[in-house]
């Protein structure tokens, strides 16, 4: 009986949601490939939302008593550009590969709960549009992404914008969580026969370790800002300190999320660098497993570095010696990855197309934001630099040399795979070289900046304090990153209108997701081959070769 | 960088110590520096050798598949330790002089106030009050002082760059740092902790008076002038 049912089964799916074409099929799709691809559309235009308030913080800074912006406006636009980037770019883009580009790469159908999928997604435009929906009601969120209290507290945040804040937050957390609960059950139980944990593609790796982290460590944010939400509209007083609360208990529960949270935002990256690199240096990764135990050592360690934003508060020496011990240590397991990857290369026959610049790129732009990062690692230098634009230095490394420079490298290397058709190599080369300009442009100042003393956050400073040339060089440097994404923008839509030029397997890839079509069809694969090593779809190409090469 | 900057690097820089404790977070910077620059260098330099010297030559070319090298990855997991740890090391044996005023140091007690600081000298004034003053900080010279850090309202952080670094101001906690100024002068902090939108404007002056200039001073506050 059972035999006779499952194709009626499949025929009630198709009816139900397999529709092909048309806004309906997007608004009622659960395949993942559909999914993932809203996903980057969705990140992609916070991206855009949330560099128009980069941009405009830049303008504000450029020269000193600038009056560009008023203070009110200057929280507000650089809490969004915070809050934005992280949470609706960085984090959600990463995912929206992690949907499209998983299920494939592991031979799977579809991620485990497509539906639950689906609703991970639709949380990410709901909960931007309650967070901007703060402009429409007196002002959002300006209390900075890392929303400390007491200034979140109504007091000191009187408008419904902080509330609109959290509560956009809540969604994207749960979101996240979902997310991440989907991943974990899709790698653990739908990989292809053969493919072992040790054969695994370290995208998928990533994935893995990066979903542990966000179901570990994403409930501790949902709980401190429904603390923030009660002491707000409750009157509950967890942080209100002549009613009995803590300010810095707030400090506490939100690094012990935001933390983790940074390997969120650059793990995904690192898998895909880690694809990236062998195929186009036709090399296998150099010291496979310890690129994936290096990537779980981070997050076990991720979790008791936290404290190293919180060096300021008066906690006991010991403490913070402890934990300044191992914020210095978690540099061991990046550096092993930094130097694998460069091993990769050693000896390769490297073809630089679009994706492998991007690579290169975020091995030379992380390389600095991993170092610069010890600085503040260091108890006694992080006295010194804390809190000041330093600290903006290194995010911005990290996050836009390494993760947004991942991020660029998988959307030219998938973009074949999603769409059939290349994006323009040349305009591709030229988004690169503007980029990489710009953001050393745009960053590197700051680091001078930091050590000059000065503080970030602030909505202008006065004109003796020497750090007017230094901030419009990072302007220029903002506004030569826009160029570059404007010319990315060009690309996309020129190369999305061009005829279909990309085979199934333009770039000689190792993992399953170039073994089917470009763009693959619903159901993944017609046959999933079977997986003998950690690079299947090299086997197949040398399978297929003539015996006489 | 116009000489403008060169000036306010070398004045407010916390790489231009002014007494021990900037002194010593110096001598934690500059080791960190140089080593964080050879690193730097030797990385970057790895990494753009391998990407030039290997790029594609024939289009069928096959490079020699290696998977790994145990001696070299534990290689580049240990020495990175190391250097780590050294580091580490270096920035523990310096804390002890930078996180505990030494003994008999006199207190001075600020507070983080939207949007200034406060300064509390712990001398009475003629009518009674307690003398304090607020964006600007008077200090002796050569005299180790003990500083209560604490806020009235929001989260501050207590910035003098060049003399002592920061600590936070936060409301219920009383949080301890100390400073010492070696030279007289006008110096510059700030606040580096968000606390609303005149976080900006938290700047204030330290004067560093001499020690004879510090007590006429304060004698003339006591007296109630101004």
């Amino acid at each position: 009986m059972a035999v006779m049912e499952a194709p009626l089964q499949q025929a009630r799916h198709a009816t139900r949601w397999d529709k092909d074409k048309g806004i309906l099929s997007w608004l009622t799709t659960v395949d993942h490939k559909k999914i993932g691809i809203m996903y980057l559309y969705t990140t992609f235009f916070f991206f855009i939302v949330g560099g128009i308030m980069a941009l405009l913080v830049r303008i504000q800074l450029a020269e000193p008593q600038n009056k560009f912006l008023t203070e009110a406006q200057y929280n507000q636009i650089f809490t969004m550009h915070g809050t934005t980037m992280i949470f609706l770019w960085v984090i959600p883009v990463l995912a929206g590969f992690g949907n499209y580009v998983l299920p494939l790469m592991i031979g799977a159908r579809d991620m485990a709960f497509p539906r639950i999928n689906a609703l991970s997604y639709w949380l990410i435009p709901l909960g931007g549009l309650v967070m901007y929906s703060g402009f429409l009601f007196g002002g959002t969120g300006s209390a900075g992404w890392t929303g400390y209290v007491p200034l979140t507290e109504k007091a000191y945040s009187p408008q419904v914008g902080q509330d609109l804040w959290i509560l956009g937050l809540h969604l994207l957390g749960i979101s996240s969580m979902f997310g991440g609960i989907n991943f974990l059950v899709t790698i653990h139980n739908m990989r292809a026969k053969g493919m072992t944990w040790f054969r695994l593609p370290l995208f998928a790796w990533s994935m893995e370790v990066t979903s542990a982290l966000v179901v570990l460590a994403s409930p501790f944010l949902a709980g401190v800002l429904l603390m923030v939400l009660l002491d707000r509209q409750a009157g509950a007083a967890f942080f209100v300190v002549n009613q009995g609360g803590a300010a810095l208990l707030y400090q506490l529960v939100f690094w012990f999320y935001s933390h983790p949270a940074v390997y969120i935002m650059i793990l995904p990256a690192f898998g895909i660098i880690s694809e990236v690199i062998p195929v186009f240096a036709r090399k296998p990764i150099f010291g496979y497993r310890a690129m994936a135990y290096s990537m779980a050592v981070i997050a076990v360690l991720g979790f008791i570095v936290f404290v190293h934003h919180m060096f300021l508060t008066g906690l006991p020496l010991a403490v913070q010696t402890f934990f300044s011990a191992t914020s210095m240590i978690i540099g061991v397991p990046t550096g092993v990855k930094i130097l694998n990857w460069t091993a990769t290369l050693w000896g390769g026959s490297i073809r630089y197309d679009t994706p492998m610049l991007f690579a290169v790129g975020f091995l030379l732009m992380f390389l600095i934001g991993g170092v610069d990062g010890v600085y503040v690692g260091s108890l006694a230098v992080d006295y010194a630099l804390h809190g000041t634009y330093w600290v903006v230095s290194h995010i911005h490394y990290v996050l836009f040399g390494g993760s947004v420079m991942g991020v660029f490298s998988g959307i030219y290397y998938w973009f074949p795979k999603m769409t059939g058709r290349f994006l323009n190599e040349k305009l591709g080369k030229l988004h690169f070289w503007l980029m990489l300009l710009g953001l050393n442009l745009a960053f590197m100042p700051m680091h001078i900046l930091g050590m000059l003393g000065m503080p970030r956050r602030i909505a202008s400073y006065n004109n003796n304090r020497g750090w007017g040339d230094l901030n419009s060089i990072s302007t220029f440097g903002a506004f030569l990153i826009a160029v570059s994404v404007a010319v990315f923008l060009i690309n996309f839509f020129v190369s999305l209108r061009s005829p279909k030029n990309a085979p199934d397997d333009p770039w000689e890839g190792n993992t399953l997701e170039w073994a089917t079509t470009s763009p693959p069809p619903k159901h993944n694969f017609d046959v999933v081959p079977e997986v003998r090593s950690a690079r299947p779809v090299r086997d197949l190409r040398r399978s297929a070769r003539p015996a006489a090469v | 960088m116009t000489v403008t900057n060169v000036v306010a690097f070398v004045d407010v820089s916390p790489l231009h110590p002014q007494g021990p404790v900037g002194q010593h977070i110096n001598d934690v910077f500059w080791p960190l520096f140089w080593v964080s620059v050879v690193i730097t260098a030797g990385v970057s330099g790895a990494i753009l050798y391998s990407a030039l010297r290997f790029r594609r030559k024939h289009d069928d070319e096959e490079p020699v598949q290696t998977h790994g090298n145990n001696k070299l990855e534990i290689g580049w997991t240990v020495i990175p330790f190391i250097i780590l740890v050294s580091l580490f090391g270096l920035t523990a044996a310096n804390m002890g002089v930078i996180a505990s005023a030494p003994q008999g140091a006199m207190t001075i007690k600020v507070t983080g106030v939207r949007f200034y600081w406060m300064f509390d000298y712990g001398v009475q004034k003629a009518n009674g009050k307690e003398l304090t003053t607020i964006k600007d900080f008077y200090v002796p010279v050569n005299t180790p002082i003990a500083l209560e850090v604490r806020s009235q309202d929001v989260n501050h952080s207590l910035f003098m760059p060049n003399i002592n670094g920061q600590m936070n101001a936060i409301p219920g906690q009383v949080n301890h740092t100390w400073m010492q100024i070696d030279k007289p002068g006008d110096y510059t902090g700030a606040c580096t902790e968000l606390c609303g939108e005149g976080h900006w404007l938290m700047d204030f002056t330290i004067h560093a008076l001499s020690q004879s200039d510090y007590q006429a001073w304060v004698a003339k506050q006591q007296a109630g002038g101004q």
